[in-house]
C-alpha cells in the first residue's frame, strides 16, 4: 500500500523538522564536541553574547576605515562579492560570517563568542535588544556614520588605496560582477555611486532614520510602518514553520539551495525556498541597509544569517540520516560548485583570503555547533503506542495533541474503498463535523486531509485501503478555534468526492463514520 | 532545464482584475491565473509554483494568493542585480492545492501605496514543477 507508507513516513519527516526547528529537550539529542555554540538571542546565553557582540561592535566601528576588519569595510566586501539567488548562497554565508566570528570573538572580551542566532519563525520581528538611540545593536544609533557624505569623506581615500591594490584576479571579478550584476563596480568611483542614496535606482547605503525601516514601536513583521509595508507583505508567512518546513522538503541540493549558474556574482534561473522566502523577505521587510548588499552594516544581519545556516545544518543532517546527497552531484556538478573561487574574505587578522566554495562544504574549522543542535531527532523519539479505536484512547490525549505543537502526534489508520474508480475520487477525512458542513471544504478545521490514489494504476479493483493520516494538525486548528472540547471523543469521518464532471452536482458527498486505530508516535 | 525540476507549463489564463477583501490575506486588485496541472506529485515529490518575475521596483513585492485570498507566498528579491534582472522564484504549494485539478491564484504587486495589477513584464509567468521532497 504505497499511499499509505507514502502518508506516515510524510509527516514524520514534516514532524521532524518542525520539532528541529523548535528546539527539543537536550537530553534527547546528541552532545555538542564544537569549541563554539550559537544561541538563540532569545536564550539567557544568546542574550550574554550579545553583550560581548555591542563591545566588538563598538571597537570595530572605530578601527580605522584602512583597516580590513573596519565595520564598514566588512560590509562593503558584501556588498563587492555576495553570491545571491544561486547555488552559492550558503558557502559563501557560511564563510563570510564564520571569519568576521572570528574577528568579533576577538574584540568581543570573550572567547567563547559566537553569533548567537535570531529564531524569527518564533519571534516574527525584529527583537528588542536591537532598538535603541544609543545601543550598538541599531543602525540608526549614534554609533553609526549619519549621512553618505559622512561615509564617504571618511572611507573614499581607503577604498581608492583598496582598489588600487587589487590583484588581477579580484579585479577580474569586479569586472564580471560589474557585467553580471548590472551595477559597475570595476572602480572606486563606480562603487561610490551604487552607495549614493541619491542615486535614482537607490543607493546601497542609507542615512540616519532610513537605515532601519522596522522600528522599536512597530518592529513586528506583520505590522510594519506604511513605509516598509511593500517590502513586508508576505514576511509573517515566509517564516512561518509551514513555508520552512517546505523549504527543508528538497531532497537534493538544488533545489533546496538556489540554482546553478557560472559564476556566483551572477543569478541562476530558480531561487529556492529558503533563500526566496525567509532570507530575501526578513532582510527586505527589516528594511534599511538590510535591503541592500550594505546589508551587514546592520548588526542584526549577521544574527539573520546565523539562522539561515542553522536551517543549512538542519537540512543536511536530514539529508544524512535519510542517505542522500547534501551536496551537488558528485562529478562535474559538484567540481564546478566547489572549485568557485571567493577572493575577499578577510580573517582576524585583517589579512585577505583566497578559497573555494569546496572549502566550506562543512562549518570545518569555524568549528561551531547550534543550541538546540541542528540534529533531526529520531522519527519515534515519542513512545509509540497503538489504540484499538478512537475510543479507546484516553480523553487528555486527545487535548495534548490539539494544544501544542510538540504534542503528541496521532495518526487514523483511515479505511478507503476506491469502489473500482480510484482516478476519479478524493476522500476527504473529517474529525467531529457539525450537522450541515461541506466535508469537501479544506479550509474547515474539522477537514483532516483529502487523499486520493494516484495515477490508475495499483489500486483498480482493489478494496479498501487504509490511509495513515495525521490527525494532530487538524486537531490543533479545531482547538485554536475553540472546537475541541474536553472530554468529547474524537469521531472519524469519510466523505467520498465523485471528481467526474457534474457527479458533485448531482450527488453531494455525505461524511459517514468510520472505525480507525489510533497510532500515537 | 534543470534535472531536478521538471516544469509542467500549464495553461495559464490570465483573467483580468478581481475584487476581494482587503489586508495580508487578500488581493485588491490581482491577476487572476489558473494553471490546470497534468497530474497530482508523485510519492516523494511536492507540486510548488515557479514564479518568474521581471524587474520590480524597489519597494515592492509580488505576492501570489489562492482563489480565496490565502496568501501563499511573495516574491521579494534582494538586492538591485536581483531587483533588475528577475528570475524564477519557488513558492510551496498547501497540500490541499497539490492535489487540485485546477489551481486559481491572484497575484497583485504591493508598495507602499496600495496594490495593483503586475505588468506583463514583472510579471512573466507562472508554471507548476515537482520537485523532489521528502515523503
Amino acid at each position: 500500500m504505497l499511499e499509505r507508507h507514502w502518508s506516515r513516513r510524510r509527516f514524520l519527516v514534516t514532524g521532524a523538522l518542525a520539532a528541529a526547528a523548535a528546539g527539543l529537550p537536550a537530553g534527547r539529542l546528541r552532545a555538542q564536541t564544537a569549541q563554539f555554540t550559537r544561541y538563540n538571542l532569545a536564550s539567557a546565553p544568546g542574550k550574554k553574547m550579545l553583550e560581548g557582540y555591542k563591545t566588538a561592535i563598538k571597537a570595530l566601528l572605530k578601527l580605522p576605515p584602512t583597516d580590513q576588519r573596519n565595520w564598514y569595510r566588512n560590509a562593503l566586501i558584501h556588498t563587492l562579492d555576495c553570491p545571491h539567488g544561486n547555488w552559492w548562497l550558503f558557502p559563501w554565508h557560511r564563510a563570510y560570517i564564520g571569519y568576521f566570528e572570528q574577528t568579533v570573538r576577538q574584540y568581543s572580551g570573550m572567547s567563547d563568542f559566537a553569533f548567537p542566532y535570531w529564531d524569527w519563525t518564533a519571534s516574527p520581528q525584529v527583537p528588542a535588544d536591537f532598538f535603541g538611540a544609543d545601543n550598538p545593536l541599531d543602525p540608526t544609533s549614534s554609533y553609526f556614520i549619519a549621512s553618505f557624505d559622512a561615509f564617504k569623506q571618511q572611507y573614499e581615500k581607503p577604498v581608492n588605496d583598496f582598489y588600487a591594490g587589487l590583484t588581477p584576479a579580484q579585479q577580474q571579478a569586479l569586472d564580471t560582477r560589474s557585467k553580471l550584476g548590472g551595477t559597475p563596480l570595476s572602480t572606486a568611483a563606480q562603487l561610490f555611486a551604487a552607495l549614493d542614496p541619491s542615486n535614482p535606482q537607490g543607493g546601497d547605503f542609507f542615512d540616519g532614520a532610513a537605515s532601519r525601516c522596522l522600528t522599536a514601536a512597530q518592529p513586528a513583521f506583520a505590522k510594519p510602518p506604511s513605509a516598509c509595508t511593500g517590502n513586508c507583505v508576505g514576511t509573517a508567512k515566509a517564516v512561518s514553520q509551514e513555508t520552512i518546513n517546505s523549504a527543508l522538503a528538497p531532497t537534493t541540493y538544488v533545489p533546496f539551495s538556489s540554482g546553478s549558474c557560472p559564476q556566483h556574482s551572477g543569478s541562476s534561473s530558480i531561487t529556492g525556498v529558503l533563500e526566496g522566502q525567509p532570507h530575501n523577505l526578513v532582510h527586505n521587510c527589516t528594511g534599511g541597509f538590510m535591503e541592500a548588499f550594505m546589508s551587514p552594516v546592520d548588526p542584526i544581519f549577521f544574527m539573520h544569517h546565523s539562522n539561515i545556516e542553522r536551517y543549512w545544518l538542519i537540512w543536511t543532517d536530514k539529508q544524512q540520516k535519510a542517505g542522500k546527497p547534501t551536496l551537488p552531484p558528485k562529478g562535474t556538478e559538484y567540481d564546478d560548485w566547489a572549485k568557485e573561487t571567493f577572493l575577499f574574505y578577510v580573517n582576524s587578522q585583517g589579512q585577505t583570503l583566497s578559497k573555494t566554495a569546496g572549502d566550506f562544504a562543512t562549518v570545518g574549522s569555524f568549528d561551531y555547533v547550534y543550541s538546540p543542535p541542528t540534529t533531526m531527532p529520531a522519527p519515534k523519539a515519542r513512545d509509540a503506542k497503538t489504540f484499538a479505536s478512537a475510543a479507546a484512547m484516553p480523553a487528555d490525549l486527545v487535548q495534548q495533541a490539539g494544544a501544542a505543537s510538540d504534542g503528541p502526534e496521532l495518526f487514523a489508520e483511515v479505511p478507503v474503498d476506491p469502489e473500482g474508480r480510484p482516478k476519479d475520487k478524493v476522500f476527504h477525512v473529517l474529525i467531529n463535523p457539525p450537522a450541515g458542513l461541506d466535508p469537501t471544504d479544506v479550509s474547515s478545521p474539522h477537514h483532516v486531509a483529502a487523499v486520493a490514489f494516484f495515477g490508475n494504476h495499483g489500486h483498480a479493483g482493489h478494496g479498501p485501503t487504509n490511509f495513515l493520516v495525521p490527525l494532530s494538525p487538524a486537531l490543533r486548528k479545531m482547538a485554536k478555534a475553540g472546537l475541541l472540547k474536553k472530554g468529547e471523543p474524537i469521531r472519524l469521518f469519510v466523505a467520498t468526492e465523485d471528481q467526474r464532471e457534474g457527479a458533485t452536482k448531482a450527488a453531494k458527498p455525505v461524511a459517514k463514520k468510520v472505525e480507525t486505530a489510533i497510532q500515537m508516535f | 532545464m534543470n534535472a531536478w525540476l521538471r516544469p509542467l507549463i500549464g495553461s495559464i489564463l490570465l483573467l483580468g482584475a478581481v475584487s476581494c477583501a482587503a489586508g495580508e490575506r487578500a488581493a485588491p486588485a490581482a491577476k487572476r491565473v489558473l494553471l490546470a496541472p497534468e497530474r497530482a506529485p508523485a510519492a516523494g515529490e511536492a507540486m510548488w509554483l515557479e514564479v518568474v518575475v521581471g524587474a520590480l521596483p524597489k519597494g515592492t513585492s509580488l505576492t501570489v494568493a489562492d482563489a480565496q485570498g490565502n496568501l501563499l507566498g511573495a516574491v521579494s528579491p534582494f538586492g538591485r542585480p536581483a531587483r533588475q534582472a528577475g528570475g524564477g522564484h519557488l513558492i510551496p504549494l498547501p497540500e490541499a492545492l497539490q492535489r487540485a485539478e485546477k489551481i486559481e491564484l491572484l497575484i497583485a504587486l504591493v508598495d507602499n501605496e496600495g496594490t495593483r495589477q503586475p505588468t506583463a513584464d514583472e510579471l512573466r509567468e507562472v508554471q507548476l514543477a515537482y520537485i523532489a521532497a521528502s515523503d
